[in-house]
């Protein structure tokens, strides 16, 4: 076989880099695994969207985890009802609240799919988002025995789940922490903490 | 085979491949839009999920009535109503109602906001003798079956990944808490100038 | 900016001319007079179906914009969806700049100015809004808020990669307000960033209007008030005074729009919109570059909105498109790109800048050189107009306005009588009857109104309507 000549080589090698860039440029775009990580990302100074999909993973099974071993749990009879609370976002405005709304529903979900979500935990809704939809859905006229809304909750068993975020900026270097909290309402004691850090440089 | 047909086969796929590339860059999505078939395999997969909740129930249970809501949109991204109700209608309509109400005994009713658009548009067609001030009486519903879209977005200039969690839930009113609750999530990245 | 260097460009463009395609027509007098069926219709007409041709998005675009005015958000979702879609689309451009836009310009698919980009995906919001989709309203605002690319004054991020700074949306500080709106007006002009390219591009440097920005939370005031109100319809009442305070930041004249929203009732949100967007035109003498010229002035004139004959609100103005449209950062300098490459392939730019220090040094040897590069390159570059469509049957202007209606719920009853009047301007008013806000209980009810600029009782504005008709080229 004779030896490639100059020009067959610089073919050769274009026709690699062609076909080879070309795919890569191809696998780039379109569905990813949830866990990928993207030019997208990593050119934004936001959060890393892995960081929140692990948060919400890590703090579910350290909650059924533990949950069992608070007093206040275990001693107490019955379930225990959980209503989502409130985010506090203190990242300056540059990641949404609505990104860790993500992070929320995720925690609920993955606690109602859970042994302990189905044996103990009892996710409820805001009586007052339940009070529109109840509203909206009884169309004609008003049913005195229609439970509008669920009687209240008894604040001896039902906890709230809250979720801070802070940031530390310095130039291109973002520090994250998210804690995930669960509060007694009767007490306002902090029963269960789970915090994450993450930092990004950019 | 001389140099002068390597060289030109070699060529001819370097022109092939940056057809082919092209062709192939050119037809993969350029957006980070949930596409048609994501709509089809979320639809897919949370009918799978709700008939297994279903199964577990005989038909000696309490009575559900089922009112179904359309996809709350809390993404960055806009979906046509007709977007929103495409999942809700698929968990519905691929099984028989009567043996979900004889087998399950579950009841499924058209959402208010359908019923109230009916008689809005239908005003003097019903008795009132029959059913209420404008029509048939609303069946009343004691769950709900909802789903919320949300979406975590990243990107400048050149790139943009949506990260995408649609969370389907079953809730019972009267105690507000969840009976079946799954979701399905997914990433879509792409690549190219955002405006230009 | 060294004159001598802007006169060199000056004189460059002056040579740099050619044909482009005949302007799409526009509907002119149904639209000032609010006969949007009629304007609908005209706009339909027009619509391109081949998909790559580079009106496709315009002409749907116009047809979603009149087809909403025209009472049809049906109709208007579809054609809006698909605008939607394709701007969502990345990359459609991408590397037409420099290959195709020179030798054919008419290849290059048109997205629209940003401004244009953020006012099509505000419309795809209010449809959905006028169809009950808060949701929508909410996304589509989101969407409209997009990073803008800030040259500045200066020219600190040269060859550099492109800066973030600011958010979107929150994070506005304590403090907002103190009266004077924070929204920009002018700002650098195309031969300023012209000379500051081709300097970039002596050095050695990347492609200044690639990298010398800062990317730039946007200033899309009537995006920020949508997103606060479709969040508070959604019960996200964080989000929505986020959103909120954000545009009044922005613009302090809203704040008793924002107080409003929080303190009292309404069932219903009427959006309104007035006047004809600024058009767009080539100029310089060889028509290389492209600018906006209001067709509308941009007057504070407030519209004021009564109910069954009793006032209720006054609004002023939320978005002025003029304002958006002479913004660099609202606009994707696409003319400038054209006119760039056109002159770098001549020689031009290099030779622009030789003269631009030879004139600042007094040196007229060196400023005669670069001038002769200059000269000699007008022999070997062909024409490159600046492509001047822009989508025409936008408004000048928008108002938001909370209202209390009668509700629908089933009472019979006549439903109420709304009238607007913007400013005191005769003929700049409407009167819409049976509207009814949304029931008890429910989310309130999203109307989108077209204010006509002539309801036809008002002949002192007849003068001003021909004026607008001719400098339209439509009469």
């Amino acid at each position: 076989m004779e030896r490639l000549n100059g020009g067959t080589s610089v073919a050769l090698v274009l026709a690699t880099l062609v076909i080879g860039l070309g795919g890569v440029g191809c696998k780039q775009t379109g569905r990813v695994p949830i866990t990928a990580d993207t030019r997208g990302e990593r050119e934004s100074p936001k959060i890393l969207p892995i960081a929140l999909i692990e948060f919400s993973d890590q703090v579910p099974d350290l909650l059924a985890r533990d949950l069992y071993s608070l007093p206040v749990v275990r001693d107490t009879p019955g379930d225990v009802r959980i209503i989502l609370g409130d985010i506090k976002n203190s990242t300056g405005g540059l990641v949404p609240t609505s990104d860790f709304e993500l992070v929320q529903g995720r925690i609920r979900s993955n606690l109602i799919n859970s042994r302990v979500g189905r044996e103990k935990l009892v996710f409820v809704e805001r009586r007052a988002r339940l009070a529109r939809i109840a509203d909206a859905e009884a169309v004609v006229g008003d049913d005195p025995e229609f439970p509008v809304t669920p009687e209240p909750y008894d604040a001896q068993n039902t906890y709230t789940l809250l979720l801070d975020v802070e940031r530390v900026g310095r130039g291109d270097t973002q520090l994250y922490r998210m804690d995930a909290l669960l509060v007694s309402f009767l007490n306002n004691q902090i029963v269960f903490s789970k915090d994450y850090e993450i930092k990004q440089v950019n | 085979m001389n140099a002068r047909v390597i060289s030109s086969l070699l060529m001819s796929v370097l022109l092939l491949g940056g057809v082919v590339g092209g062709v192939g860059c050119a037809s993969t999505p350029r957006s980070s839009r949930l596409q048609v078939e994501d709509f089809q395999e979320i639809a897919g997969a949370m009918s799978a999920s709700l008939s297994r909740e279903f199964a577990q129930r005989g038909p000696s249970d309490e009575p559900w009535v089922v009112s179904i809501q359309r996809v709350t949109n809390l993404s960055g991204d806009v979906l046509t109503v007709g977007e929103q109700w495409y999942p809700m209608g698929k968990l519905v309509s691929s099984r028989s109602m009567q043996e979900l109400w004889d087998a399950h005994r579950v009841m499924v009713v058209i959402p208010a906001e359908r019923q109230r658009l009916l008689l809005t548009r239908s005003p003097g067609e019903f008795d009132e003798r029959f059913g209420g001030v404008q029509g048939g009486e609303r069946t009343r519903p004691t769950h709900v079956l909802n789903a919320t879209l949300r979406s975590v977005t990243r990107g400048g200039f050149e790139a943009r990944t949506d990260l995408y969690v649609a969370e389907f839930e079953m809730t019972e009113l009267a105690s507000g808490t969840p009976v079946w609750n799954d979701r399905f999530e997914l990433k879509r990245q792409a690549l190219g100038a955002v405006w230009d | 900016m060294r004159v001598g260097g802007v006169l060199t460009l000056w004189v460059a463009v002056v040579l740099v001319g050619g044909c482009h395609a005949p302007r799409l027509e526009t509907p002119t007098d149904a639209v000032l007079t609010g006969q949007y069926t009629e304007a609908a219709a005209f706009v339909r007409r027009q619509v391109v179906e081949e998909k790559g041709s580079r009106r496709y998005v315009l002409t749907r675009m116009r047809v979603g914009v009149m087809e909403l005015a025209a009472g049809e958000p049906e109709r208007a979702e579809g054609s809006l969806a698909e605008v939607y879609d394709l701007l969502r689309t990345q990359g459609i451009n991408a590397d037409k700049t420099v290959a195709t836009v020179v030798v054919n310009e008419g290849v290059r698919v048109w997205k629209g100015e940003p401004f244009e980009q953020a006012l099509a995906m505000t419309y795809f919001g209010l449809t959905e809004g006028v169809l009950g989709s808060w949701d929508n309203v909410r996304a589509a605002a989101q969407s409209s808020l997009f990073y803008l690319r800030d040259f500045g004054q200066g020219d600190e991020g040269s060859g550099a990669r492109p800066r973030v700074t600011g958010s979107v949306g929150v994070g506005v500080g304590a403090g907002g307000g103190g009266g004077r709106s924070r929204v920009r007006t002018g700002g650098v002009s195309s031969l300023d960033l012209m000379l500051r390219a081709a300097e970039a591009e002596e050095r050695g440097e990347p492609d200044y209007l690639d990298t010398g920005y800062v990317a730039e939370a946007s200033d899309f005031t009537l995006g920020y008030l949508l997103h606060g109100i479709a969040s508070q319809q959604l019960g996200r009442d964080d989000e929505a005074r986020d959103y909120l305070d954000r545009a009044v930041w922005l613009n302090p004249a809203l704040g008793p729009l924002r107080d409003r929203l929080w303190d009292e009732p309404y069932n219903a949100v009427l959006v309104a919109s007035y006047g004809l967007a600024p058009r767009k035109e080539a100029y310089g003498p060889g028509r290389a570059l492209a600018r906006f010229v209001p067709v509308f002035g941009s007057t504070p004139s407030r519209l004021s909105v009564s109910v069954d004959g009793r006032q209720q609100a006054e609004s002023h103005v939320v978005t002025d498109v003029n304002r958006l449209a002479i913004d660099h950062r609202w606009n994707n300098l696409e003319d400038l790109r054209l006119a760039k490459v056109a002159l770098g392939r001549a020689g031009i730019l290099v030779g622009s800048v030789i003269a631009s220090r030879g004139f600042s040094r007094d040196n007229d040897t060196v400023g005669l050189i670069g001038l002769g590069i200059v000269a000699l390159g007008f022999y070997m570059e062909y024409q490159a107009q600046a492509n001047t469509d822009y989508c025409d049957v936008f408004p000048q202007r928008f108002y938001v306005v909370p209202l209390w209606l009668e509700p629908e719920d089933g009472v019979a009853s006549e439903g109420s009588t709304v009238e607007m009047q913007v400013g005191n301007r005769p003929g700049a008013s409407a009167r819409l009857d049976g509207v009814r806000g949304a029931a008890a209980g429910q989310p309130a009810k999203l109307i989108y109104f077209r204010v006509p600029a002539y309801n036809g009782n008002g002949s002192a504005g007849d003068g001003d309507r021909r004026r607008i008709a001719s400098s339209l080229g439509s009469e």
